[in-house]
C-alpha cells in the first residue's frame, strides 16, 4: 500500500512537470484539438507537373501503382496524357489528400482521376496514417484539413484517448517525444564513429532495400500488415463507406467534373473467385453498386488470368514484364471508358 | 481481445466490479466463468465449441475415473487420445497437409480441399495441458475430481490465463477457487506493479525490438555480425513480451483476488540448462518434468537391460524434443527443443547438474557467458525462418559486408542497450532494495511515463514501410 501511494504521488508530480514542460518545449497550447499537428507547407511538385504536362489522366496510388502501371506507356496507348501520383505506403488519407489539395485546386485539372485499389483499402481511413506514414499525410496536408484529422484520426480513436489527447499533453506529444527518444537511441552510439543522421539513415536504406529482403518472407509480412483489410469491420462496406472519405473524393471529382475510375488490382493472397472471402465479394459487390449510383466506374481486376503469378515479384507487385502486360491491359479497359 | 487493447480494459473493468458486488463465492465463479467465455469467443465464437466440449468431456472422465477405478486406465487413454488428437490436428495440419497434397498429386490425387488453412484456436496449447494434467493427476490419485462443474471449467477457461498461461496446476487453483473470496487491498497492492511492469515490458521493449528483429531475419543474406546481433535483440523481445504477458496474467488474477504461479525468475541468468529450464516459462518446465521426465526415467531405470547411457541421455533428450514440438509446428521448433535436450545431455556428462555451484567470481562468469551464449544460439533457432537458413549463417554468410553493415550493427547494439536498462534496473532494485522503497516507485513512475508515450503511437520504424 505505501508503494503504491509513493508511486501515485511521484507519478502525479511527473504529469504535473511534464504537463508544464511539454506545452513550452513543442509550442502548443493546452487544452489542445484532438488530432495530429499538420504544418501548412503542401508538396506542390505533383500540381506544378500536371499543369506542366497538360495531364488528361492523373492516376493515384501506392506502391502497387508504382510497381504495375507505366505511365508513358500508357499515355501512348491510350493517346491522352498521363500522370502518376505513386506515393509508396500511401493509402485513403493520403488519395484523399492529392485529390483534394492537388487536383481539386489545380489550375489545369485533369478529365479523368484513376485511383488503384485493393480490395477494401479505400474505405479504411485510418489505415497508413501514424508512425512513419505521417510524413506521407502532412506533405499533402493543410493545418485546416478538419475532415482528415476527423476521419484518419479522431474517428481511430476512443473516448479516453481522445480526452488524453486534448488534456494530457504527455500523450498528446507523444509521437513527437517518441521520436526525439529513437533519435538519442539511434544515433547518439553511431555519432561516435563519425555517422551522422544522413550517414545512419543511407545505412539503413542501402542495408534493408528491397532487393535484399527475402521474397517469401516478405510476403508473410505483407499479408500480415494488410489483414487490417480483412477484419470483420473493415469488410462491412454499408458501416464503413460514411466513415471514409470514397464519399468525399466522389463529391469532388463531381464538382470538378472529373471522371472517376477505380481500379482494382490483383494480388496473389486471393488471386482466384473462388480464394475470395464470402465478406469480401459481399464488399466488392457493394462497392460496385455505390458506383454506379454514383456515375464512378469500377474496373476490376482481381481475378484476371491473364495476370499469372510469374508476373508478380511479391505477393502484391508485378515485375516489369508484369507492369507491361498490366499497362496493355489496362490501356484496353480503359478505351471504351476514358473521355478524351 | 488482447490484453493491450481498450476493449479489454472496459471488459476486465466491467468484470471486476461484477464480480465483487455478487460476493457469493458459487455466484463469483459464475461471473469469472462467463467472463472467460466472453473473453474466449470474442474474436471466433467457434472456439467456444472446442473449448465446452472438450471441458465436458474431462470433467465426466475424471468423475468416471473415480467412480469406476477399473476403467480408470480407459478413461485416461480416451482423454490423452482426444487432448492431443485435437492439439495435433489444429496445431501440425497446416504444417502437413502441404507436403501431403504434394504427395497425393504425384500420385495424380488432387485434393484442394487439403490445401485449406485451419487456424489454431487461441491457447490450445496452454488450457490443452491443463486439463491434461487434471486427468492425470486423477488417474494416479493425486487429486480429487471436482464435483462442481463451474469450478472445473472455471479452472480451464480462467480467463488471465487462458491464452498463454501461466500453466498452472489443478492443486493451485481449485483450491482457491472453492473458497469465498472477500475483497481485500492487497490484492490491488500485489496487482498494480506486476501490470505496470507487464505492459512496459510489452508496448515499449518488446513491440519496439521485434522491428528491428524482423528486419534482419527477413533479409536473404545478412551477414553473421548482423544476425548475432538480431539474436541478442530476439533474446530481449521473447523475454520482454512472454514475460510481459505473464506479469499482466498475474496481476489481473490478482485482482480477481487468486495467486497465480511465477513464470520466469531471471532465466538469463542461469549457469546451466538445466537450471534455464528451471527459470524460463516455469509451469511448462514443471509440466515437462512432472509428466514427461520422471515417468520416463522411472520407466527406462526399471529396465535393468538398458545401458545407463541410454537412461540417462533418452529422457531430457525426448522431454526437449516434446517441449519444442509444443512451442511450433516446423523444423526450427523441433531442433530448437532437441538442442537443448543436447545442451542437457553434455553438461551432465561434464558433470553439471542442475545449479552449477562455482568458486570464485571469474568460473561463475565464464559459466554464466557460456551459457547465455548457449540461450542467444537457441533462440536463433528458434526465431529463425528455417534451418537451411541457419546453416548459411554458420557457414556461408559472411561475418560482416559492408561499412553500412557496421552502423545498423551498432545502431541495434545502442538500441537493445538502450532498451534492456530499464530490466537491468529493475533486477538490481528488486536485489539491493526493500520492494516498497522510493526506489521503486520512482522507477515505476518513470516506466509510467514511458507507457504512455510509447502507447498506441505506432511503431516509428514499421518495416514494411515503403509497400
Amino acid at each position: 500500500m505505501r508503494l503504491l501511494a509513493r508511486y501515485s504521488l511521484i507519478l502525479a508530480l511527473l504529469l504535473l512537470v511534464t504537463s508544464v514542460y511539454i506545452p513550452i518545449r513543442y509550442d502548443t497550447a493546452y487544452p489542445k484539438q484532438v488530432g495530429p499537428k499538420l504544418n501548412n507547407r503542401i508538396k506542390m511538385n505533383y500540381q506544378d507537373d500536371i499543369v506542366r504536362e497538360k495531364a488528361g489522366l492523373v492516376m493515384i496510388g501506392d506502391s502497387v501503382l508504382v510497381l504495375s502501371i507505366d505511365a508513358n506507356q500508357l499515355t501512348k496507348l491510350t493517346g491522352v496524357q498521363t500522370y502518376s501520383i505513386g506515393i509508396p505506403g500511401s493509402a485513403s488519407a493520403v488519395w484523399y489528400l492529392a485529390m483534394k489539395n492537388i487536383i481539386a485546386t489545380s489550375p489545369y485539372k485533369p478529365r479523368s482521376v484513376l485511383i488503384v485499389f485493393r480490395d477494401t483499402i479505400l474505405t479504411a481511413p485510418g489505415y497508413r496514417v501514424n508512425g512513419k506514414y505521417f510524413t506521407l499525410v502532412d506533405e499533402l496536408a493543410n493545418t485546416d484539413d478538419k475532415l482528415l484529422i476527423q476521419k484518419a484520426f479522431i474517428q481511430q480513436m476512443s473516448p479516453l484517448e481522445q480526452w488524453a489527447d486534448r488534456y494530457l499533453p504527455l500523450f498528446g506529444s507523444r509521437l513527437r517525444i517518441r521520436e526525439s527518444v529513437d533519435y538519442y537511441i539511434r544515433y547518439t552510439f553511431s555519432s561516435l564513429v563519425g555517422c551522422d543522421q544522413q550517414c545512419n539513415d543511407n545505412a539503413n536504406n542501402a542495408v534493408f532495400q528491397g532487393v535484399n529482403l527475402d521474397s517469401n518472407l516478405l510476403v508473410d509480412a505483407i499479408a500480415t500488415a494488410e489483414s487490417y483489410l480483412y477484419t470483420p469491420d473493415q469488410l462491412d462496406f454499408s458501416a464503413q463507406l460514411d466513415n471514409s472519405f470514397l464519399p468525399e473524393i466522389v463529391r469532388m471529382a463531381k464538382e470538378n467534373n472529373i471522371q472517376l475510375i477505380l481500379v482494382r488490382t490483383k494480388h496473389l493472397d486471393s488471386p482466384t473467385e473462388s480464394a475470395e472471402s464470402a465478406a469480401l465479394k459481399g464488399y466488392i459487390t457493394s462497392l460496385k453498386t455505390y458506383a454506379k449510383k454514383n456515375g464512378v466506374t469500377v474496373l476490376d481486376f482481381a481475378h484476371d488470368e491473364r495476370l499469372t503469378p510469374d508476373l508478380f515479384v511479391d505477393s502484391h507487385h508485378l515485375s516489369p514484364a508484369g507492369t507491361d502486360v498490366f499497362t496493355k491491359m489496362l490501356s484496353e479497359a480503359l478505351k471504351p471508358v476514358l473521355i478524351k | 481481445m488482447s490484453f493491450t487493447s481498450l476493449t479489454f480494459a472496459v471488459f476486465c473493468g466491467a468484470v471486476l466490479v461484477v464480480y465483487w458486488l455478487v460476493q457469493k463465492k458459487s455466484w463469483q465463479n459464475v461471473v469469472l466463468l462467463v467472463a472467460g467465455f466472453i473473453f474466449y469467443g470474442w474474436i471466433h465464437p467457434w472456439y467456444l465449441l472446442l473449448l465446452g466440449l472438450s471441458t465436458i468431456l474431462d470433467y465426466t472422465l475424471a468423475l468416471g475415473m473415480s467412480r469406476l477405478r477399473r476403467r480408470a486406465r480407459a478413461f485416461l487413454i480416451i482423454s490423452l487420445v482426444v487432448n492431443l488428437g485435437v492439439l495435433v490436428f489444429f496445431k501440425y495440419y497446416n504444417f502437413f497437409n502441404t507436403a501431403l497434397a504434394a504427395r497425393l498429386s504425384f500420385f495424380g490425387l488432387n485434393n484442394d480441399a487439403l490445401l485449406v488453412s485451419i487456424a489454431l484456436p487461441a491457447g490450445l496449447s496452454f488450457y490443452t495441458l491443463k486439463k491434461l494434467s487434471y486427468i492425470i493427476d486423477n488417474y494416479r490419485g493425486t487429486l480429487k475430481p471436482v464435483e462442481n462443474f463451474v469450478d472445473f471449467a472455471l479452472y480451464v477457461s480462467f480467463f488471465p490465463q487462458i491464452i498463454s498461461g501461466p500453466i498452472d496446476r489443478p492443486q493451485k487453483l481449485l483450491p482457491q477457487m472453492a473458497v469465498p473470496r472477500r475483497w481485500k487491498m492487497d490484492f490491488l497492492t500485489s496487482a498494480w506493479p506486476l501490470i505496470v511492469m507487464g505492459f512496459f515490458k510489452k508496448l515499449v521493449i518488446a513491440d519496439t525490438i521485434k522491428s528491428i528483429v524482423d528486419r534482419v531475419i527477413s533479409l536473404q543474406s545478412p551477414s553473421r555480425l548482423l544476425v548475432l546481433v538480431a539474436a541478442l535483440g530476439f533474446t530481449l523481445q521473447i523475454l520482454a513480451d512472454f514475460s510481459a504477458y505473464t506479469d499482466i496474467s498475474r496481476g489481473i488474477a490478482s485482482l480477481f483476488g487468486f495467486d497465480t504461479s511465477e513464470n520466469f525468475r531471471t532465466p538469463y541468468l542461469s549457469k546451466t540448462p538445466s537450471e534455464f529450464w528451471n527459470r524460463w516459462h516455469i509451469t511448462l518446465s514443471n509440466f515437462l518434468r512432472d509428466y514427461i521426465f520422471f515417468p520416463l526415467r522411472r520407466t527406462l531405470l526399471r529396465k535393468r537391460t538398458l545401458p545407463s547411457w541410454f537412461v540417462a541421455a533418452a529422457p531430457p533428450l525426448l522431454t526437449m524434443l516434446v517441449s519444442g514440438i509444443w512451442h511450433g509446428a516446423g523444423w526450427t521448433y523441433l531442433v530448437w527443443g532437441l538442442y537443448y535436450g543436447v545442451l542437457i545431455v553434455v553438461y551432465q556428462i561434464a558433470g553439471v547438474q542442475g545449479e552449477w555451484k562455482l568458486s570464485g567470481k571469474l568460473k561463475n562468469f565464464l559459466a554464466w557467458l557460456l551459457m547465455f551464449s548457449l540461450v542467444v544460439f537457441g533462440w536463433l533457432l528458434f526465431r529463425a525462418p528455417s534451418i537451411a537458413w541457419v546453416g548459411k549463417v554458420l557457414f556461408v554468410f559472411p561475418w560482416i559486408t559492408t561499412n553500412q553493415d557496421f552502423i545498423i550493427i551498432l545502431v541495434i547494439l545502442s538500441m537493445l542497450i538502450a532498451y534492456s536498462l530499464p530490466l537491468l534496473a529493475k533486477l538490481l532494485l528488486d536485489r539491493y532494495f526493500p520492494a516498497n522503497s522510493w526506489w521503486h516507485a520512482i522507477y515505476f513512475a518513470l516506466i509510467t511515463l514511458f507507457l504512455i508515450i510509447y502507447i498506441n503511437s505506432s511503431n516509428p520504424d514499421f518495416i514494411y514501410f515503403q509497400f
